[in-house]
């Protein structure tokens, strides 16, 4: 590594790891929620370059923000970032990431559901309190919304604490807080999901397969114009 | 009256419009409509249904648009809103002009986009045709009001959250085979309720009713081309006749209503529809019913006659209610899995039956049906519109 | 008292809520104002979570109430544990704001709670 590289690199420190789970989704299929290694990113990119295009529901500015994170993650340029991914039969089906700030304050970064209407958004969003509140064992978690969705996720449903003299590193509007308490009030009506997954299932979440771009775009966009529209 | 034959269906896939405007949406499915109707401009009357133009998409008379964006000058048209059963008196309207003779022919498009707002700001939309004063005000959706009604009415007759879970699976699995439904998903029980995970999957909306107890807000557009019996031999397509409609209005406030678990204005439409068209519930094969919460499916098909009250959930849990059962009910998916596009609801469900009288169904065509019947459901109650269709030759 | 009335029919004294010059019941016209007030019987109820917007609560609760004068109205319950049939009493508290705009109704809660 030349010198002026190691100036630019954040120290390396490994998080604790965010042991996998399943989630038994409303369709009946099981969700694998495990933690992204560094090296999966570039598997995870082309999804995620691919909703930069979608102007519904901040899909294309949580995405394009999410591309900058995960490629800042890659190539060493955020510091103590993670990334969950959710899979069912090693197929993604959404991502949520993160970085910790501090030993007592973690930062919530983007949620992306790549299937829609089956609370994958929801599951993958409590996995990733779950990580910073109970395997960083944080005090509190920063976050923001950019979409009126994860408006009203998490700040309503998780009753988040204002925060109004924090400057969130994703900038924008009002910072909001989870703190432990609010974690474990919420926890049983909002974090769910059984340890450990079952071997059969873990071998199929190894590798993450990427959506096609076309399904994936579908998926997210529920589209009712025809081609021949 | 003369009788009114239906010629042509057409209709968008329900979802979501993205970059189609609500005129878009609605040319979408008239265009197709005309198409299958074979009458090329000719049509003397246009009816469109719509309930939140004016709110959602700022925009108004849009039966005038709709004749410019379709050059059918100089044919007479107006905008019908009757909340969401808005679709269904514009079939109604529809049929009265041509059984009156006034016109031989006339399209009705039906049509909502929906998702031009947020999912808070379309139910703030949807709950506006409450009771301005008396419930409105205190925060009441329509949610709020199937949640009470469904508490009474799970209690009186021992409907348990799995009863109304079926309802979800059953019209989410007829939905796979519609190409126009909104939502492609199957669900499953355990998902749903039985497993630790339900309480994230299937939150609570208005207890007692659920997530997957709820109609997803939908975009999309339905239309039906209406004729003489004259027009329609001429056109040599099958026979679907408007046999009978009903309609029937009930109080604006629900509290109002003496006993909370009747649906006074589903059982009157229904049984006028019924008298009008010299039919009984016996005698219809396929049905779509306003399942715009799960609660309801049960409960009109109460009302409506099929069976007996309080039983309605039996007849479900035995089968009764899906395809090839006695009675298949939302065979399209309903209102749970096609959507609910609002102002086209009520021509869907019309399009859905003609479809299948018509043997046009594709996959879930139901086997040689020659009656059918629908029921939109307007307000929570207070405004229903039912038709009985036939099929001759 | 509430500043809330309901309407009892001059001719066939049916009680009305919200208060209407023509009586459901008989037909005719002419009412008289009568207060909603005294104790009430929840009818039914129910938590409601999908909220608009003029709302930051997680869930609100509303229930449909009958009177002793047989008016029926619904309400805003603060009340933890609501049970159908339980004897509630009334009192008018802000339940909505629209703009600047605030709007009072109908609240119930247990008697002898001490008003909100």
């Amino acid at each position: 590594m030349s010198q002026l590289e190691e100036i630019l690199r954040p120290p390396e420190k490994d998080l604790p790891p965010y042991p996998a789970k399943y989630i038994v989704l409303a369709s009946g299929e099981r969700m694998v929620i495990r933690q992204a290694r560094r090296e999966e990113v570039p598997i995870l990119l082309p999804d995620v370059a691919a909703l930069t295009t979608v102007d519904r529901d901040y899909y294309d500015i949580v995405a394009a923000r999410t591309y900058a994170e995960l490629l800042g993650w890659l190539r060493h340029r955020v510091r103590d970032e993670y990334c969950l991914v959710g899979l069912v039969d090693g197929v993604l089906v959404g991502l949520v990431n993160g970085r910790s700030l501090s030993p007592r304050i973690g930062v919530s970064y983007h949620t992306i559901a790549m299937r829609r209407g089956l609370r994958v958004g929801a599951h993958l969003f409590a996995a990733k309190m779950e990580y910073h509140i109970e395997y960083l064992n944080q005090q509190e978690v920063y976050i923001v919304a950019e979409s009126p969705i994860g408006f009203r996720r998490w700040m309503i449903e998780y009753g988040l604490e204002k925060r109004p003299q924090v400057h969130h590193e994703l900038g924008g509007v009002m910072s909001w807080a989870l703190t432990r308490d609010l974690y474990f009030e919420a926890k049983d009506r909002l974090v769910v999901g059984e340890r450990p997954v079952p071997d059969d299932l873990m071998e199929k979440a190894k590798v993450i397969t990427p959506v096609e771009e076309d399904v994936l775009i579908k998926q997210v966009t529920a589209r009712i114009r025809q081609a021949e529209g | 009256m003369r009788d009114t034959y239906i010629i042509g269906v057409g209709m968008t896939k329900f979802g979501r419009a993205g970059d189609w405007t609500l005129i878009d949406v609605l040319e979408y499915a008239a265009a197709r409509a005309l198409e299958d109707a074979g009458l090329g401009e000719n049509v003397e009357s246009v009816f469109v249904a719509n309930m939140g133009a004016g709110i959602l998409n700022r925009l108004s008379g849009l039966g005038s648009a709709m004749v410019d964006r379709l050059c059918l000058f100089p044919a007479a048209a107006e905008t019908v809103e009757n909340g969401p059963a808005s679709g269904g008196s514009a079939v109604k309207i529809g049929a009265m002009a041509v059984g009156s003779g006034a016109v031989d022919t006339a399209l009705v498009v039906g049509g909502e986009v929906m998702r031009a707002v947020t999912g808070w700001e379309a139910t703030d939309f949807v709950a506006t045709l409450t009771h301005p004063e008396a419930e409105y005000i205190y925060g009441v959706t329509l949610p709020a009001l199937a949640g009470m009604f469904a508490r009474l009415y799970m209690d009186k007759y021992g409907v348990t959250p799995e009863h109304l879970a079926m309802v979800a699976i059953k019209n989410h699995e007829n939905a796979m085979k519609n190409p126009d439904a909104h939502i492609q998903q199957t669900v499953t029980m355990e998902g749903l309720l039985h497993r630790p995970e339900a309480v994230v999957n299937n939150p609570y909306v208005a207890e007692p009713l659920r997530m997957f107890d709820c109609c997803p807000v939908s975009d999309g557009a339905a239309a039906v081309v209406l004729c003489s019996r004259e027009v329609a031999e001429r056109s040599g397509k099958p026979l679907v006749r408007i046999a009978g409609f009903g309609q029937a209005t009930d109080t604006h406030a629900v509290h109002e209503r003496e006993d909370p678990t009747e649906l006074a204005a589903v059982r009157t439409a229904a049984e006028r529809a019924f008298a009008m068209a010299g039919r009984k519930p016996a005698d219809v094969d396929v049905a779509e019913l306003h399942d715009a919460f799960t609660i309801l499916e049960i409960a009109q098909s109460e009302e409506a006659g099929f069976f007996e009250r309080g039983t309605g959930h039996i007849a479900l849990e035995k089968g009764e209610t899906r395809p090839g059962g006695r009675l298949p009910i939302n065979v399209s998916g309903g209102l749970k899995a096609r959507g609910h596009p609002v102002g086209a609801t009520g021509v869907a469900q019309v399009v859905e039956i003609a479809r299948h009288l018509r043997g046009e169904a594709g996959e879930r065509q139901i086997e040689k049906p020659r009656v059918g019947f629908t029921c939109n459901f307007g307000g929570f109650g207070n405004n229903v519109v039912c038709f009985v269709l036939e099929r001759e030759g | 008292m509430t500043a809330f009335t309901a309407s009892v029919c001059r001719s066939c004294g049916a009680v009305a809520y919200p208060p209407r010059r023509r009586c459901r019941a008989c037909g005719k016209t002419g009412s008289d104002p009568v207060p909603l007030e005294g104790k009430a019987t929840l009818v039914t109820f129910t938590r409601v979570y999908n909220l608009s917007l003029a709302f930051e609560e997680r869930y609100i609760t509303v229930g449909i109430v009958e009177f002793q004068s047989g008016a029926r109205a619904l309400g805003r319950l603060a009340v933890d544990e609501p049970e159908i049939g339980m004897e509630l009493s009334c009192y008018v508290a802000p339940v909505r704001t629209v703009g600047y705009e605030t709007y009072e109704g109908l609240w119930f809660e247990r008697p002898g709670s001490p008003a909100a």
